[in-house]
């Protein structure tokens, strides 16, 4: 492969890997089936005697769940597209590269959306971001939101100052922010760690309901405790062609984008313990993540 | 994975702590399959092109050959190597590295980027304000070859800047010089690429990552670690099934106990005072095989396992019970005898005296005598048990001495009445289905023929405007 060899089309490519998608998420969906087929039939002959429900709650329906938890997390798994991620020091210009490269200019066309994410602050980028193409028909990859998955209580349960927790360890939060009060843009901070000086701690996430969050001056959770503890954003963007959306156009068809934190967090500010584990997580997590 | 580290000389060297959090979890992650896992990208190249300058007219003004005596290593290729490819040679031991330090087609590809556009300005002539980023980089790879000639010295900053840079791998010793051209020439490349101002490097590093993702080793193996990881899930699936499936002997043990329940409470019927047991042929003949192995004459040996005296114990019971005329069939008296010897086999009395005594029973009469006569003392109470047991108490027997789990194989039992345990057509069918989407994905991505970034035949066909 040559620096600037293009290879043409690969709708073709695109196709067979979405093919190879859907047979693997229909057989996943076929062994599930199965399954509950089996765990109805030993649930039916456990309630007709209680030594067999013994039986059942103790060995069966554990083996019988744990063969369904690695159905499901493998169709996790299955979902997510092939993607390139960036990784580095602090400071190396992560995010940076990817406003030059994916974002809107002059010159090369980009997303817009992009430039929404912070840069320029130390440690700025405090999760995961995934960066992948919108579909409206699939509700997770819906553009109008940003999906966050956020640390449960049990998980770095050894750092002692901690952040508050959501009830949620995943929220729909609204791009668009209806508070004329507040930053057009301030959906996307929870990307980054609450900084003083732009009065995150002012802002909470106020319930849609069925519609998820949205950043507002009132609501229910702060919005700084999802800053704290989100894990990964994934954020959907729609495309349009390349002479307006750039390299993105193309690129974000084929592949995620993921935005890392910085591969040497230290601990400072504020709860420096929490902020430093969690980027070590976020680290970790990212090759599971990954391909 | 796209790794950024800043060109600038206080950030660039990636450090340990990026190794221990960063590089060795995704080595193990990729299991040393490095082919397409990594891109470099060198932020802030402006400083790269800053430093050429100065040694290109450092150069100009004491001429080149003066000035490469006198400068020797510490150069680009140094810097790049380093703090940014050595680091990532080293491993754990645990798992392969991806990147061999002598054999640069390994090396991960390079781009280089400036966030600060005007940084660049000094080094764009107009040939790279036209666009014609290719062609001056076939011109410039052209000349890497070559001797420094004179024409180079009428060459542009920026192009000399980045000959310098490229020219710079020739002092480097650790890899052939053969095998460092691809590497030289993808640096003139991307440096022209980040020159032209339309591109600034970032449309080599899509194509770059496009091509991995869909014809390259990227595509290939996500799609191969999706294939098999549904393979495993559906070994897991079978097994599951393996073991609903699984001949439990629940059937053959119940049926036996049984039939030997209905066998001896006929016997009891008649004889309420129950059996009087004692030793018969088989036992006294396995005393015999004893004497024989106690004698020192190899020719005498004849060879029993414990298992033989408890055959010949239930052989002996049968036979007293078939002396007191009764009419049993040949089967039940077989399947009384199984009983009898699994009862033998659990009990903890004759557990004890094996554990006691044990080679010697099969050489020593009394050790033998002994296990016989509490066998037999046993035997009497397993017959009062079973001819006297419940369905509760046969069930208790088959679990304790059949090692046979009855709930459990009534509790399975129920899926395999239902024919849900078998590895079934539809499942058969989403698995070709897999098979088939697979197989066609990656006979498509050989097809397209990705070529490595390093190969020695890069040819530049495409301009960058």
């Amino acid at each position: 492969m040559s620096i600037n060899q293009e290879i043409g089309p690969v709708e073709d490519v695109l196709l067979r890997r979405q093919e190879l998608r859907d047979s693997l998420v229909k057989l996943c969906k076929h062994l599930l089936e199965r399954l509950r087929d089996i765990d109805k039939v030993l649930e039916h002959s456990a309630k007709q005697d209680s030594r067999r429900g013994k039986h059942y709650e103790t060995l069966w329906k554990v083996r019988i769940r744990s063969c369904e938890d690695r159905i499901v997390q493998f169709m996790r798994r299955v979902e997510v597209r092939p993607s390139i991620c960036t990784m580095g020091k602090r400071g190396q210009g992560k995010t940076t590269l990817l406003h030059s490269w994916l974002g809107k200019s002059k010159s090369r066309g980009g997303l817009e959306e992009i430039l929404k994410l912070p840069t320029g602050d130390y440690d700025t980028t405090a999760a995961l971001i995934r960066l992948t193409e919108a579909k409206k028909h699939e509700p997770k990859l819906d553009p109008r939101f940003l999906f966050v998955d956020l640390i449960s209580k049990q998980e770095l349960s050894d750092v002692t100052e901690r952040p508050g927790h959501l009830a949620e360890s995943f929220i729909k939060l609204q791009k668009q922010v209806n508070d004329e009060q507040v930053e057009q843009n301030a959906a996307y901070r929870i990307c980054r760690f609450p900084v003083e000086r732009y009065e995150d701690h002012k802002l909470w996430l106020d319930s849609n309901g069925s519609d998820g969050y949205h950043v507002s001056r009132d609501g229910s959770e702060q919005f700084s405790i999802a800053q704290w503890t989100a894990k990964q954003v994934s954020i959907p963007v729609e495309l349009a062609s390349e002479k307006q959306h750039g390299y993105a156009a193309k690129l974000l068809r084929a592949v995620d984008v993921i935005d890392a934190p910085g591969a040497d967090s230290h601990q400072a500010g504020e709860l420096p313990m929490w902020k430093a584990r969690k980027t070590l997580m976020c680290s970790r997590q990212r090759f599971e993540k990954l391909m | 994975m796209l790794l950024t580290c800043s060109s600038d000389v206080s950030a660039i060297q990636l450090g340990k702590q990026f190794q221990d959090d960063i590089w060795f979890p995704w080595l193990n992650r990729c299991e040393g399959q490095g082919d397409g896992r990594l891109i470099i990208a060198f932020t802030k190249a402006s400083v790269l092109l800053d430093e050429a300058q100065k040694e290109v007219a450092a150069a100009e003004e004491m001429g080149e050959d003066e000035y490469t005596k006198y400068n020797v290593g510490g150069g680009f290729a140094d810097k790049i190597w380093a703090n940014a490819i050595a680091p990532l040679t080293v491993h754990t031991g645990a798992t392969a590295s991806m990147i061999t330090p002598t054999d640069p087609s390994t090396w991960p590809p390079m781009f280089f980027f400036e966030s600060d556009d005007s940084k660049l300005d000094v080094f764009r002539d107009d040939e790279f304000r036209a666009g014609n980023s290719i062609a001056i980089a076939n011109k410039l790879c052209d000349l890497l070859g070559k001797p420094s000639q004179e024409l180079e010295v009428t060459l542009p900053l920026g192009q000399k800047c980045i000959l310098r840079i490229a020219r710079d791998w020739d002092s480097f010793s650790r890899a052939q010089a053969k095998k460092l051209k691809p590497i030289k020439e993808w640096i003139v490349r991307a440096f022209c690429s980040l020159l032209c101002p339309n591109d600034a490097g970032f449309r080599s590093l899509s194509e770059c990552v496009f091509n991995y993702t869909t014809i390259g080793p990227v595509a290939r193996n996500h799609a191969s670690e999706r294939k098999q990881d549904a393979d495993r899930l559906i070994q897991t699936f079978s097994s599951l099934l393996s073991q609903l499936s699984e001949p439990s002997g629940k059937e053959d043990a119940v049926r036996e106990l049984i039939n030997a329940n209905h066998m001896l409470q006929r016997f009891w019927a008649k004889f309420p005072r129950g059996i009087h047991l004692r030793k018969g042929e088989c036992c006294a003949r396995r005393l015999d095989d004893a004497d024989a192995n106690a004698s020192p004459l190899q020719s005498d040996f004849r060879p029993f396992k414990v298992a033989d005296v408890f055959a010949d114990i239930a052989c002996d019971t049968i036979a007293c019970l078939a002396s007191a005329q009764m009419n049993y069939e040949r089967k039940e008296c077989e399947e009384l005898e199984r009983a009898i010897v699994h009862c033998l086999q659990s009990d903890i009395a004759v557990k004890r005296i094996l554990q006691r005594h044990g080679n010697a029973i099969t050489s020593h009469r009394e050790p033998l005598l002994r296990l016989q006569a509490i066998c037999l003392e046993r035997t009497i109470r397993i017959l009062h048990y079973l001819a006297n047991a419940n369905e509760e108490d046969l069930r208790s027997v088959a679990m304790h001495c059949y090692h046979i789990d009855v709930d459990e194989a009534d509790l399975i039992g129920t899926v395999v009445g239902e024919g849900l345990s078998d590895f079934s057509e539809t499942d058969k069918e989403a698995v070709l289905a897999v098979d088939q989407a697979f197989q066609t994905l990656i006979r498509l991505i050989d097809e397209r023929g990705f070529t490595p970034v390093y190969s020695v035949n890069n040819s530049e066909t495409l301009d960058t405007n």
